[in-house]
Protein backbone atom coordinates (compact mmCIF):
# COMPACT_ATOMS: atom_id res chain seq x y z
CA UNK A 1 0.00 0.00 0.00
CA UNK A 2 1.32 3.60 -1.10
CA UNK A 3 0.62 6.09 1.73
CA UNK A 4 1.24 9.30 0.71
CA UNK A 5 2.72 9.13 -3.36
CA UNK A 6 2.14 12.77 -3.27
CA UNK A 7 4.79 15.15 -3.13
CA UNK A 8 7.34 12.14 -3.21
CA UNK A 9 6.58 11.80 -6.90
CA UNK A 10 10.00 13.20 -7.80
CA UNK A 11 11.44 11.54 -10.95
CA UNK A 12 8.60 9.24 -11.28
CA UNK A 13 6.21 10.41 -14.72
CA UNK A 14 2.60 10.99 -13.44
CA UNK A 15 -0.27 9.91 -15.48
CA UNK A 16 -2.60 12.16 -17.00
CA UNK A 17 -5.90 12.44 -14.13
CA UNK A 18 -4.75 9.32 -12.06
CA UNK A 19 -2.41 10.91 -9.77
CA UNK A 20 -3.59 13.56 -7.79
CA UNK A 21 -1.61 17.01 -7.39
CA UNK A 22 -0.11 17.26 -3.73
CA UNK A 23 -2.06 17.89 -0.88
CA UNK A 24 -5.42 16.19 -2.50
CA UNK A 25 -4.51 13.32 0.38
CA UNK A 26 -6.44 14.60 2.94
CA UNK A 27 -9.64 15.81 0.63
CA UNK A 28 -9.26 11.84 -0.63
CA UNK A 29 -9.59 10.75 2.78
CA UNK A 30 -12.11 12.45 4.46
CA UNK A 31 -14.60 11.99 1.19
CA UNK A 32 -15.73 8.20 2.25
CA UNK A 33 -16.13 9.11 6.06
CA UNK A 34 -18.63 12.22 4.60
CA UNK A 35 -20.05 9.47 2.02
CA UNK A 36 -20.73 7.50 5.17
CA UNK A 37 -22.10 9.91 7.28
CA UNK A 38 -24.81 11.16 4.71
CA UNK A 39 -25.85 7.94 3.66
CA UNK A 40 -26.12 7.10 7.03
CA UNK A 41 -28.68 10.04 7.90
CA UNK A 42 -30.22 9.19 4.33
CA UNK A 43 -30.90 5.45 5.25
CA UNK A 44 -31.88 6.18 8.77
CA UNK A 45 -35.79 5.22 8.87
CA UNK A 46 -36.72 8.96 8.58
CA UNK A 47 -40.35 7.88 6.86
CA UNK A 48 -41.30 5.46 9.66
CA UNK A 49 -42.64 7.07 12.39
CA UNK A 50 -40.92 4.75 15.11
CA UNK A 51 -37.62 4.48 15.40
CA UNK A 52 -36.56 1.14 17.20
CA UNK A 53 -33.59 -0.18 18.83
CA UNK A 54 -32.52 -2.70 15.83
CA UNK A 55 -32.68 -0.03 12.98
CA UNK A 56 -30.52 2.17 15.39
CA UNK A 57 -27.91 -0.13 15.33
CA UNK A 58 -28.02 -1.73 12.11
CA UNK A 59 -27.59 2.11 11.02
CA UNK A 60 -24.97 2.89 13.33
CA UNK A 61 -23.37 -0.61 12.53
CA UNK A 62 -23.32 0.36 8.72
CA UNK A 63 -21.76 4.43 9.91
CA UNK A 64 -18.97 1.99 11.40
CA UNK A 65 -18.31 -0.34 8.24
CA UNK A 66 -18.69 2.46 6.16
CA UNK A 67 -15.70 3.88 8.27
CA UNK A 68 -13.46 1.02 7.90
CA UNK A 69 -14.56 0.58 4.59
CA UNK A 70 -12.43 4.40 4.08
CA UNK A 71 -9.54 3.58 6.50
CA UNK A 72 -9.38 0.21 4.58
CA UNK A 73 -9.29 2.45 1.24
CA UNK A 74 -6.36 4.62 2.72
CA UNK A 75 -4.20 1.51 4.29
CA UNK A 76 -5.54 -1.20 2.32
CA UNK A 77 -3.28 -4.57 2.81
CA UNK A 78 -1.46 -5.29 -0.36
CA UNK A 79 -3.43 -8.58 -0.68
CA UNK A 80 -7.26 -7.08 -0.59
CA UNK A 81 -8.09 -7.27 -3.86
CA UNK A 82 -9.72 -4.11 -5.61
CA UNK A 83 -13.20 -5.96 -6.27
CA UNK A 84 -13.30 -6.87 -2.32
CA UNK A 85 -13.24 -2.85 -1.90
CA UNK A 86 -15.52 -2.36 -4.70
CA UNK A 87 -17.67 -4.99 -3.80
CA UNK A 88 -17.99 -4.66 0.16
CA UNK A 89 -19.54 -1.28 -0.12
CA UNK A 90 -22.06 -2.89 -2.50
CA UNK A 91 -22.91 -5.72 -0.80
CA UNK A 92 -23.21 -3.57 2.54
CA UNK A 93 -25.83 -1.75 0.60
CA UNK A 94 -27.59 -5.00 -0.63
CA UNK A 95 -27.85 -5.39 3.19
CA UNK A 96 -29.70 -2.62 3.77
CA UNK A 97 -32.41 -2.80 1.37
CA UNK A 98 -33.10 -6.36 3.22
CA UNK A 99 -33.45 -4.54 5.85
CA UNK A 100 -35.63 -1.56 5.11
CA UNK A 101 -37.99 -4.06 3.12
CA UNK A 102 -40.35 -3.32 5.74
CA UNK A 103 -41.00 -0.56 4.86
CA UNK A 104 -42.76 -1.22 1.68
CA UNK A 105 -39.81 -0.51 -0.69
CA UNK A 106 -38.47 -4.22 -1.17
CA UNK A 107 -39.22 -4.89 -4.54
CA UNK A 108 -37.81 -1.01 -5.72
CA UNK A 109 -35.13 -1.32 -3.64
CA UNK A 110 -33.86 -4.36 -4.87
CA UNK A 111 -34.93 -3.23 -8.80
CA UNK A 112 -32.90 -0.30 -7.63
CA UNK A 113 -29.59 -2.35 -6.54
CA UNK A 114 -29.98 -5.10 -9.81
CA UNK A 115 -29.90 -1.91 -11.72
CA UNK A 116 -26.81 -0.28 -10.21
CA UNK A 117 -24.45 -2.99 -9.90
CA UNK A 118 -23.23 -3.21 -13.53
CA UNK A 119 -22.88 0.53 -12.98
CA UNK A 120 -20.90 0.48 -9.79
CA UNK A 121 -18.62 -2.12 -11.17
CA UNK A 122 -18.24 -0.09 -14.33
CA UNK A 123 -17.20 2.96 -12.02
CA UNK A 124 -14.02 1.20 -10.75
CA UNK A 125 -12.57 0.69 -14.31
CA UNK A 126 -13.87 4.15 -15.59
CA UNK A 127 -12.45 7.58 -16.23
CA UNK A 128 -13.96 10.73 -13.82
CA UNK A 129 -16.21 12.17 -16.79
CA UNK A 130 -17.89 8.53 -16.96
CA UNK A 131 -18.11 8.14 -13.55
CA UNK A 132 -20.57 11.59 -13.90
CA UNK A 133 -22.25 10.28 -16.39
CA UNK A 134 -23.17 6.92 -14.27
CA UNK A 135 -24.12 8.73 -11.52
CA UNK A 136 -26.32 11.27 -13.44
CA UNK A 137 -27.53 7.71 -15.09
CA UNK A 138 -28.28 6.33 -12.11
CA UNK A 139 -30.53 9.54 -11.35
CA UNK A 140 -32.85 8.52 -14.49
CA UNK A 141 -33.10 5.45 -13.69
CA UNK A 142 -34.71 6.26 -10.35
CA UNK A 143 -36.54 8.91 -10.96
CA UNK A 144 -38.33 6.61 -14.09
CA UNK A 145 -38.04 3.98 -11.76
CA UNK A 146 -40.34 6.16 -9.04
CA UNK A 147 -42.57 7.72 -12.41
CA UNK A 148 -43.39 4.04 -13.85
CA UNK A 149 -44.49 1.80 -10.74
CA UNK A 150 -47.53 2.89 -9.40
CA UNK A 151 -47.36 0.77 -6.57
CA UNK A 152 -44.74 2.69 -5.33
CA UNK A 153 -44.36 4.63 -2.35
CA UNK A 154 -44.37 7.88 -3.40
CA UNK A 155 -42.75 10.51 -1.36
CA UNK A 156 -40.51 8.02 0.76
CA UNK A 157 -38.50 5.97 -1.16
CA UNK A 158 -38.05 7.55 -4.17
CA UNK A 159 -36.36 10.17 -2.03
CA UNK A 160 -34.53 7.41 -0.47
CA UNK A 161 -33.50 5.86 -3.65
CA UNK A 162 -32.36 8.99 -5.08
CA UNK A 163 -30.45 10.18 -2.13
CA UNK A 164 -28.48 6.46 -1.81
CA UNK A 165 -27.77 7.26 -5.82
CA UNK A 166 -26.27 10.25 -5.05
CA UNK A 167 -24.41 8.84 -2.46
CA UNK A 168 -23.12 5.78 -4.31
CA UNK A 169 -22.26 7.72 -6.66
CA UNK A 170 -20.58 9.76 -5.40
CA UNK A 171 -18.36 7.85 -3.02
CA UNK A 172 -17.93 5.69 -5.90
CA UNK A 173 -16.19 7.99 -6.97
CA UNK A 174 -14.12 8.75 -4.77
CA UNK A 175 -13.26 5.17 -4.32
CA UNK A 176 -12.65 4.81 -7.89
CA UNK A 177 -10.40 7.59 -7.57
CA UNK A 178 -8.32 6.27 -5.05
CA UNK A 179 -8.26 2.98 -7.13
CA UNK A 180 -7.28 4.76 -10.03
CA UNK A 181 -4.83 7.01 -8.13
CA UNK A 182 -3.75 3.05 -6.67
CA UNK A 183 -3.73 1.32 -9.93
CA UNK A 184 -1.39 3.97 -11.58
CA UNK A 185 0.91 3.64 -9.09
CA UNK A 186 0.68 0.03 -9.24
CA UNK A 187 1.15 0.03 -13.19
CA UNK A 188 3.68 2.26 -12.68
CA UNK A 189 5.73 0.02 -10.32
CA UNK A 190 5.20 -2.59 -12.62
CA UNK A 191 6.39 -0.43 -15.37
CA UNK A 192 9.49 0.26 -13.16
CA UNK A 193 9.75 -3.39 -11.82
CA UNK A 194 9.69 -4.93 -15.64
CA UNK A 195 12.16 -2.39 -16.70
CA UNK A 196 14.50 -2.99 -14.03
CA UNK A 197 14.15 -6.45 -14.95
CA UNK A 198 14.97 -6.22 -18.33
CA UNK A 199 17.99 -4.20 -17.03
CA UNK A 200 18.90 -6.89 -14.82
CA UNK A 201 19.15 -9.13 -17.57
CA UNK A 202 21.34 -6.51 -20.08
CA UNK A 203 23.44 -6.43 -17.51
CA UNK A 204 23.46 -10.18 -16.83
CA UNK A 205 24.06 -10.95 -20.59
CA UNK A 206 26.59 -8.30 -20.59
CA UNK A 207 28.29 -9.84 -17.92
CA UNK A 208 28.21 -13.18 -19.42
CA UNK A 209 29.87 -11.61 -22.60
CA UNK A 210 32.56 -10.02 -21.02
CA UNK A 211 33.39 -13.26 -18.80
CA UNK A 212 33.71 -14.69 -22.13
CA UNK A 213 35.52 -12.35 -23.76
CA UNK A 214 37.58 -12.40 -20.57
CA UNK A 215 38.21 -16.00 -20.69
CA UNK A 216 38.60 -15.87 -24.35
CA UNK A 217 41.39 -13.13 -23.63
CA UNK A 218 42.86 -15.46 -21.08
CA UNK A 219 42.78 -18.55 -23.56
CA UNK A 220 44.63 -16.48 -26.12
CA UNK A 221 47.44 -15.46 -23.66
CA UNK A 222 47.74 -18.57 -22.31
CA UNK A 223 48.02 -20.62 -26.00
CA UNK A 224 50.06 -17.63 -27.34
CA UNK A 225 52.87 -17.44 -24.43
CA UNK A 226 52.87 -20.65 -24.28
CA UNK A 227 53.54 -21.26 -28.05
CA UNK A 228 55.86 -18.44 -28.63
CA UNK A 229 58.00 -20.42 -25.67
CA UNK A 230 58.83 -23.39 -28.25
CA UNK A 231 60.64 -21.13 -30.82
CA UNK A 232 62.06 -19.26 -28.42
CA UNK A 233 63.67 -22.13 -26.95
CA UNK A 234 65.01 -23.15 -30.07
CA UNK A 235 66.63 -19.78 -31.22
CA UNK A 236 68.29 -19.91 -27.48
CA UNK A 237 69.24 -23.08 -27.58
CA UNK A 238 70.62 -22.99 -30.87
CA UNK A 239 72.79 -19.99 -30.32
CA UNK A 240 74.07 -21.39 -27.80
CA UNK A 241 75.14 -24.81 -29.28
CA UNK A 242 76.34 -22.48 -32.31
CA UNK A 243 78.05 -20.39 -29.47
CA UNK A 244 79.86 -23.41 -28.30
CA UNK A 245 80.42 -25.39 -31.44
CA UNK A 246 81.55 -22.38 -33.66
CA UNK A 247 82.61 -20.04 -31.36
CA UNK A 248 86.72 -20.23 -31.66
CA UNK A 249 85.79 -19.95 -35.57
CA UNK A 250 84.10 -16.60 -35.30
CA UNK A 251 85.39 -13.08 -34.79
CA UNK A 252 84.50 -10.54 -31.89
CA UNK A 253 81.97 -9.12 -34.09
CA UNK A 254 80.45 -12.77 -34.88
CA UNK A 255 80.61 -13.43 -31.14
CA UNK A 256 78.55 -10.19 -30.12
CA UNK A 257 76.09 -10.78 -33.01
CA UNK A 258 75.58 -13.70 -31.48
CA UNK A 259 75.53 -12.54 -28.36
CA UNK A 260 72.52 -10.12 -29.15
CA UNK A 261 70.79 -12.95 -29.89
CA UNK A 262 70.80 -14.99 -27.53
CA UNK A 263 70.44 -12.04 -25.29
CA UNK A 264 67.04 -11.31 -27.32
CA UNK A 265 65.39 -14.84 -27.08
CA UNK A 266 65.97 -15.06 -23.41
CA UNK A 267 64.43 -11.95 -22.71
CA UNK A 268 61.60 -12.25 -25.34
CA UNK A 269 61.24 -15.87 -23.39
CA UNK A 270 61.12 -14.24 -19.68
CA UNK A 271 58.41 -11.90 -20.96
CA UNK A 272 56.62 -14.59 -22.44
CA UNK A 273 56.88 -16.92 -19.49
CA UNK A 274 56.17 -13.95 -17.02
CA UNK A 275 52.76 -13.02 -19.39
CA UNK A 276 51.76 -16.57 -18.94
CA UNK A 277 51.93 -16.15 -15.07
CA UNK A 278 50.24 -13.18 -15.64
CA UNK A 279 47.08 -15.13 -17.27
CA UNK A 280 47.77 -17.64 -15.03
CA UNK A 281 47.22 -15.61 -12.12
CA UNK A 282 43.51 -14.70 -13.81
CA UNK A 283 42.88 -18.02 -14.62
CA UNK A 284 43.69 -20.46 -11.83
CA UNK A 285 40.75 -21.88 -9.96
CA UNK A 286 42.97 -23.66 -7.53
CA UNK A 287 40.87 -23.57 -4.24
CA UNK A 288 42.02 -21.78 -1.50
CA UNK A 289 43.48 -23.20 1.51
CA UNK A 290 44.90 -22.08 5.21
CA UNK A 291 48.06 -20.97 4.37
CA UNK A 292 50.77 -19.97 7.18
CA UNK A 293 52.00 -16.47 6.16
CA UNK A 294 55.26 -16.88 8.04
CA UNK A 295 56.15 -20.13 6.16
CA UNK A 296 55.32 -18.74 2.63
CA UNK A 297 57.39 -15.46 3.38
CA UNK A 298 60.31 -17.97 5.01
CA UNK A 299 59.97 -19.72 1.37
CA UNK A 300 60.21 -16.42 -0.62
CA UNK A 301 63.53 -16.00 0.91
CA UNK A 302 64.72 -18.88 0.68
CA UNK A 303 63.97 -18.75 -3.28
CA UNK A 304 65.69 -15.44 -3.35
CA UNK A 305 68.66 -16.58 -1.16
CA UNK A 306 71.22 -15.99 -4.15
CA UNK A 307 69.77 -13.11 -5.32
CA UNK A 308 69.78 -11.51 -1.34
CA UNK A 309 73.87 -12.72 -1.02
CA UNK A 310 74.79 -11.28 -4.45
CA UNK A 311 73.21 -7.98 -3.40
CA UNK A 312 74.72 -7.99 -0.37
CA UNK A 313 71.25 -7.34 1.26
CA UNK A 314 69.70 -7.69 4.51
CA UNK A 315 66.04 -8.75 5.23
CA UNK A 316 64.79 -8.01 8.19
CA UNK A 317 61.04 -9.45 9.65
CA UNK A 318 59.64 -10.62 12.61
CA UNK A 319 57.38 -13.59 12.56
CA UNK A 320 54.04 -13.36 13.48
CA UNK A 321 51.45 -13.45 10.48
CA UNK A 322 48.51 -15.10 10.86
CA UNK A 323 47.06 -17.97 8.92
CA UNK A 324 45.24 -16.86 6.35
CA UNK A 325 42.86 -18.21 3.20
CA UNK A 326 44.66 -18.18 0.10
CA UNK A 327 46.92 -19.94 -3.18
CA UNK A 328 50.63 -20.70 -1.28
CA UNK A 329 52.14 -20.74 -4.93
CA UNK A 330 50.46 -17.25 -5.80
CA UNK A 331 51.24 -15.78 -2.40
CA UNK A 332 54.84 -17.21 -2.67
CA UNK A 333 55.22 -15.57 -5.73
CA UNK A 334 53.85 -12.41 -4.22
CA UNK A 335 56.59 -11.88 -1.80
CA UNK A 336 59.14 -13.06 -4.64
CA UNK A 337 58.00 -10.99 -6.89
CA UNK A 338 58.42 -7.29 -4.27
CA UNK A 339 61.21 -8.61 -2.39
CA UNK A 340 62.84 -9.02 -5.75
CA UNK A 341 61.81 -5.65 -6.71
CA UNK A 342 63.31 -4.36 -3.50
CA UNK A 343 66.76 -5.66 -4.51
CA UNK A 344 67.01 -4.84 -8.32
CA UNK A 345 66.57 -1.22 -7.88
CA UNK A 346 68.45 -1.19 -5.25
CA UNK A 347 70.94 2.05 -4.16
CA UNK A 348 74.45 1.05 -4.86
CA UNK A 349 76.02 3.54 -2.09
CA UNK A 350 74.64 2.02 0.52
CA UNK A 351 73.86 -1.54 2.03
CA UNK A 352 70.52 -3.14 1.15
CA UNK A 353 67.72 -3.40 3.78
CA UNK A 354 64.18 -5.05 3.48
CA UNK A 355 61.92 -4.19 6.39
CA UNK A 356 58.81 -6.56 6.23
CA UNK A 357 56.30 -6.01 8.81
CA UNK A 358 52.96 -6.98 9.22
CA UNK A 359 49.85 -6.08 11.20
CA UNK A 360 46.15 -6.87 11.82
CA UNK A 361 43.98 -3.63 9.93
CA UNK A 362 40.49 -4.89 10.93
CA UNK A 363 39.36 -7.91 9.07
CA UNK A 364 42.69 -8.27 7.16
CA UNK A 365 46.08 -8.43 7.50
CA UNK A 366 48.50 -5.16 6.12
CA UNK A 367 52.14 -6.41 4.92
CA UNK A 368 54.34 -3.85 4.39
CA UNK A 369 57.94 -4.36 2.75
CA UNK A 370 60.05 -1.34 2.70
CA UNK A 371 63.57 -0.83 1.35
CA UNK A 372 66.08 1.67 1.06
CA UNK A 373 66.70 1.47 -2.96
CA UNK A 374 66.79 4.15 -5.55
CA UNK A 375 62.57 4.93 -4.93
CA UNK A 376 60.70 6.63 -7.25
CA UNK A 377 58.41 9.97 -7.58
CA UNK A 378 55.02 9.30 -6.26
CA UNK A 379 53.21 10.48 -9.45
CA UNK A 380 54.10 7.12 -10.96
CA UNK A 381 52.86 5.21 -7.85
CA UNK A 382 50.00 3.83 -9.70
CA UNK A 383 51.28 3.20 -12.93
CA UNK A 384 54.17 0.69 -11.80
CA UNK A 385 51.37 -1.94 -11.34
CA UNK A 386 50.69 -1.46 -15.08
CA UNK A 387 51.96 -4.37 -17.24
CA UNK A 388 54.73 -3.64 -19.08
CA UNK A 389 55.06 -0.04 -17.34
CA UNK A 390 58.68 0.64 -16.35
CA UNK A 391 60.55 3.63 -14.91
CA UNK A 392 64.02 2.56 -15.93
CA UNK A 393 65.15 1.30 -18.76
CA UNK A 394 65.65 -2.39 -18.68
CA UNK A 395 69.62 -2.36 -19.57
CA UNK A 396 69.92 -0.42 -15.96
CA UNK A 397 67.80 -3.08 -14.04
CA UNK A 398 66.58 -5.27 -15.94
CA UNK A 399 62.67 -6.87 -15.46
CA UNK A 400 59.77 -7.59 -18.19
CA UNK A 401 57.45 -5.26 -16.19
CA UNK A 402 55.16 -7.49 -15.85
CA UNK A 403 55.53 -8.36 -11.93
CA UNK A 404 54.24 -5.74 -10.18
CA UNK A 405 51.25 -6.25 -12.64
CA UNK A 406 51.22 -10.01 -11.11
CA UNK A 407 51.65 -9.00 -7.76
CA UNK A 408 48.37 -6.57 -7.81
CA UNK A 409 46.47 -9.65 -9.43
CA UNK A 410 47.31 -12.20 -6.77
CA UNK A 411 46.60 -9.46 -3.73
CA UNK A 412 43.31 -8.76 -5.76
CA UNK A 413 42.32 -12.52 -5.93
CA UNK A 414 42.68 -12.97 -2.38
CA UNK A 415 40.29 -9.74 -1.34
CA UNK A 416 43.01 -6.92 -1.30
CA UNK A 417 44.26 -4.24 -2.60
CA UNK A 418 48.39 -3.22 -3.26
CA UNK A 419 49.73 0.35 -3.30
CA UNK A 420 53.60 1.40 -3.57
CA UNK A 421 55.17 4.57 -1.80
CA UNK A 422 58.45 6.31 -3.12
CA UNK A 423 60.46 8.80 -2.81
CA UNK A 424 63.83 9.17 -4.84
CA UNK A 425 67.13 8.37 -3.10
CA UNK A 426 65.46 7.13 -0.13
CA UNK A 427 63.33 3.83 -0.94
CA UNK A 428 60.33 2.21 -1.79
CA UNK A 429 57.04 0.80 0.30
CA UNK A 430 54.96 -1.83 -1.04
CA UNK A 431 51.79 -2.10 1.38
CA UNK A 432 49.13 -4.67 0.52
CA UNK A 433 46.34 -6.55 2.32
CA UNK A 434 44.75 -10.14 2.37
CA UNK A 435 42.12 -10.96 3.63
CA UNK A 436 42.84 -12.85 7.20
CA UNK A 437 39.89 -14.90 7.54
CA UNK A 438 40.98 -18.38 8.60
CA UNK B 1 63.34 -64.23 -18.86
CA UNK B 2 65.12 -61.67 -18.75
CA UNK B 3 67.10 -60.68 -22.21
CA UNK B 4 70.83 -59.09 -21.80
CA UNK B 5 69.92 -55.82 -22.82
CA UNK B 6 73.01 -54.47 -24.94
CA UNK B 7 71.61 -52.03 -26.49
CA UNK B 8 68.91 -49.74 -25.39
CA UNK B 9 66.24 -49.09 -27.92
CA UNK B 10 64.94 -45.50 -27.31
CA UNK B 11 61.61 -44.10 -29.62
CA UNK B 12 61.64 -40.75 -29.56
CA UNK B 13 57.94 -39.14 -30.47
CA UNK B 14 59.50 -35.69 -31.52
CA UNK B 15 58.12 -33.62 -34.80
CA UNK B 16 60.45 -30.60 -34.15
CA UNK B 17 63.67 -30.94 -35.44
CA UNK B 18 65.32 -28.63 -33.22
CA UNK B 19 63.98 -30.41 -30.44
CA UNK B 20 65.43 -33.96 -31.96
CA UNK B 21 68.73 -32.33 -32.19
CA UNK B 22 68.52 -31.04 -28.86
CA UNK B 23 68.10 -34.60 -27.61
CA UNK B 24 70.37 -36.33 -30.01
CA UNK B 25 73.37 -34.02 -28.36
CA UNK B 26 72.26 -35.45 -24.98
CA UNK B 27 72.35 -38.86 -25.94
CA UNK B 28 75.43 -38.08 -27.77
CA UNK B 29 78.00 -38.74 -24.58
CA UNK B 30 75.74 -41.84 -23.08
CA UNK B 31 77.86 -44.13 -21.28
CA UNK B 32 75.75 -46.72 -22.31
CA UNK B 33 75.45 -48.15 -26.26
CA UNK B 34 71.65 -46.74 -27.41
CA UNK B 35 69.67 -46.33 -30.48
CA UNK B 36 67.31 -43.37 -30.63
CA UNK B 37 64.99 -43.87 -33.07
CA UNK B 38 62.40 -40.99 -34.25
CA UNK B 39 58.78 -40.66 -35.13
CA UNK B 40 57.63 -37.50 -36.43
CA UNK B 41 53.95 -38.11 -35.35
CA UNK B 42 51.55 -40.11 -32.81
CA UNK B 43 50.73 -42.22 -36.15
CA UNK B 44 53.95 -43.06 -37.10
CA UNK B 45 54.80 -43.86 -33.62
CA UNK B 46 52.09 -46.29 -33.01
CA UNK B 47 52.92 -48.55 -36.05
CA UNK B 48 56.43 -48.40 -35.39
CA UNK B 49 55.75 -49.54 -31.57
CA UNK B 50 53.96 -52.23 -32.84
CA UNK B 51 55.94 -52.90 -35.66
CA UNK B 52 53.47 -52.48 -38.44
CA UNK B 53 54.16 -51.76 -41.75
CA UNK B 54 56.65 -50.11 -43.10
CA UNK B 55 58.31 -50.44 -40.02
CA UNK B 56 58.66 -54.26 -39.63
CA UNK B 57 62.22 -53.59 -38.99
CA UNK B 58 62.21 -51.92 -36.08
CA UNK B 59 63.08 -53.47 -32.60
CA UNK B 60 61.28 -53.79 -29.70
CA UNK B 61 61.70 -50.54 -28.11
CA UNK B 62 62.62 -50.12 -24.04
CA UNK B 63 61.68 -46.14 -23.45
CA UNK B 64 59.43 -43.93 -25.03
CA UNK B 65 60.53 -40.29 -25.12
CA UNK B 66 56.97 -38.82 -26.24
CA UNK B 67 56.41 -34.66 -26.85
CA UNK B 68 53.14 -33.88 -25.92
CA UNK B 69 52.71 -31.12 -29.28
CA UNK B 70 52.25 -33.53 -32.01
CA UNK B 71 50.77 -32.83 -35.10
CA UNK B 72 47.55 -34.88 -35.51
CA UNK B 73 46.09 -36.45 -32.54
CA UNK B 74 48.80 -35.30 -30.21
CA UNK B 75 50.81 -36.91 -27.68
CA UNK B 76 48.46 -37.91 -25.08
CA UNK B 77 46.44 -39.95 -27.19
CA UNK B 78 49.53 -41.54 -28.55
CA UNK B 79 49.86 -41.93 -24.51
CA UNK B 80 46.61 -42.99 -24.01
CA UNK B 81 47.18 -45.69 -27.08
CA UNK B 82 50.20 -47.23 -25.26
CA UNK B 83 48.71 -48.07 -21.88
CA UNK B 84 45.85 -49.25 -23.40
CA UNK B 85 47.63 -51.76 -25.81
CA UNK B 86 48.44 -55.11 -24.38
CA UNK B 87 51.88 -55.46 -25.35
CA UNK B 88 53.00 -51.98 -24.84
CA UNK B 89 51.08 -51.72 -21.65
CA UNK B 90 54.33 -51.71 -19.62
CA UNK B 91 56.55 -49.51 -21.68
CA UNK B 92 58.21 -46.79 -19.78
CA UNK B 93 57.40 -43.72 -20.97
CA UNK B 94 58.44 -40.31 -20.58
CA UNK B 95 56.79 -36.96 -21.50
CA UNK B 96 59.31 -34.47 -22.67
CA UNK B 97 57.44 -31.51 -23.22
CA UNK B 98 57.65 -27.67 -23.28
CA UNK B 99 54.39 -27.58 -21.34
CA UNK B 100 54.49 -26.76 -17.67
CA UNK B 101 50.77 -26.35 -17.40
CA UNK B 102 49.06 -28.14 -14.22
CA UNK B 103 46.72 -29.66 -16.50
CA UNK B 104 48.92 -30.94 -18.79
CA UNK B 105 51.12 -32.86 -16.27
CA UNK B 106 48.24 -33.71 -14.00
CA UNK B 107 46.33 -35.77 -17.39
CA UNK B 108 50.06 -37.21 -18.33
CA UNK B 109 49.95 -38.77 -14.66
CA UNK B 110 46.87 -39.97 -14.90
CA UNK B 111 47.42 -41.47 -18.30
CA UNK B 112 50.66 -43.55 -16.42
CA UNK B 113 53.09 -41.67 -18.16
CA UNK B 114 56.18 -42.53 -15.86
CA UNK B 115 57.45 -39.26 -15.65
CA UNK B 116 56.81 -35.73 -16.83
CA UNK B 117 59.77 -33.34 -18.10
CA UNK B 118 59.52 -30.11 -18.97
CA UNK B 119 61.86 -29.20 -21.93
CA UNK B 120 64.44 -26.62 -20.79
CA UNK B 121 64.92 -23.21 -22.43
CA UNK B 122 68.17 -23.50 -21.91
CA UNK B 123 70.67 -25.71 -23.75
CA UNK B 124 72.72 -27.01 -21.40
CA UNK B 125 69.88 -27.58 -19.34
CA UNK B 126 68.19 -29.14 -22.09
CA UNK B 127 71.35 -31.96 -22.28
CA UNK B 128 71.90 -32.04 -18.79
CA UNK B 129 68.18 -33.13 -19.00
CA UNK B 130 68.49 -35.79 -21.53
CA UNK B 131 71.37 -37.20 -20.01
CA UNK B 132 69.78 -37.34 -16.81
CA UNK B 133 66.82 -39.42 -18.42
CA UNK B 134 69.37 -41.77 -20.02
CA UNK B 135 71.04 -42.09 -16.89
CA UNK B 136 68.18 -42.86 -15.33
CA UNK B 137 65.86 -45.08 -17.37
CA UNK B 138 68.99 -47.39 -19.25
CA UNK B 139 71.59 -47.78 -15.64
CA UNK B 140 69.88 -46.99 -12.47
CA UNK B 141 66.42 -47.84 -13.24
CA UNK B 142 65.34 -51.81 -13.76
CA UNK B 143 63.16 -51.98 -17.46
CA UNK B 144 60.28 -54.78 -17.85
CA UNK B 145 61.00 -57.46 -20.34
CA UNK B 146 60.92 -55.62 -24.08
CA UNK B 147 57.46 -55.67 -25.68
Amino acid sequence: MIESSHGTTGSRPTADDAVPPPNDGVLYRGLPFLFAVVLGLALLPIQDTTVDAPKLVLSLAMLATLFGVALALDRRPARMPDWFVVLFPYLFLVAITILRSGTGGTQSGYAALLFLAPFYVALYDRRRWQVVGVTFAMFVAFAFQGLVQTDFESAGPLRGALLTAVVIGTMSLAVHRKVGRLRSIDAELRRESAARAAAIRELAAANDALERSNRDLEQFAYVSSHDLQEPLRMIRSFSQLFMQRHGDAMNDEGKELLGFITDGAERAQRLVSDLLEFSRVGTSTKPFEPVELDDVLARAIDVLTPTVENAGATILHEPGMPRIQGDPAQLERLFVNIIGNALRYRATDRATEIRIEGRPDGDRWEVTIRDNGIGFDNEHAERIFKMFQRLHGRDEYGGTGIGLAICERIVERHGGHIRANGEPGVGSTFTFTLESRT
Amino acid sequence: MIAPISTIEILLVEDNPGDVRLTQEGFAHAKLHNRLWLAPDGEAAMRMLRHEEPHEECPPFDLVLLDLNLPGAGGMEVLREIREDEDLGTLPVVVLSSSDAERDIILSYRLHANCYVIKPADFHAFVDVVHAIEQFWTTTARLPTRA
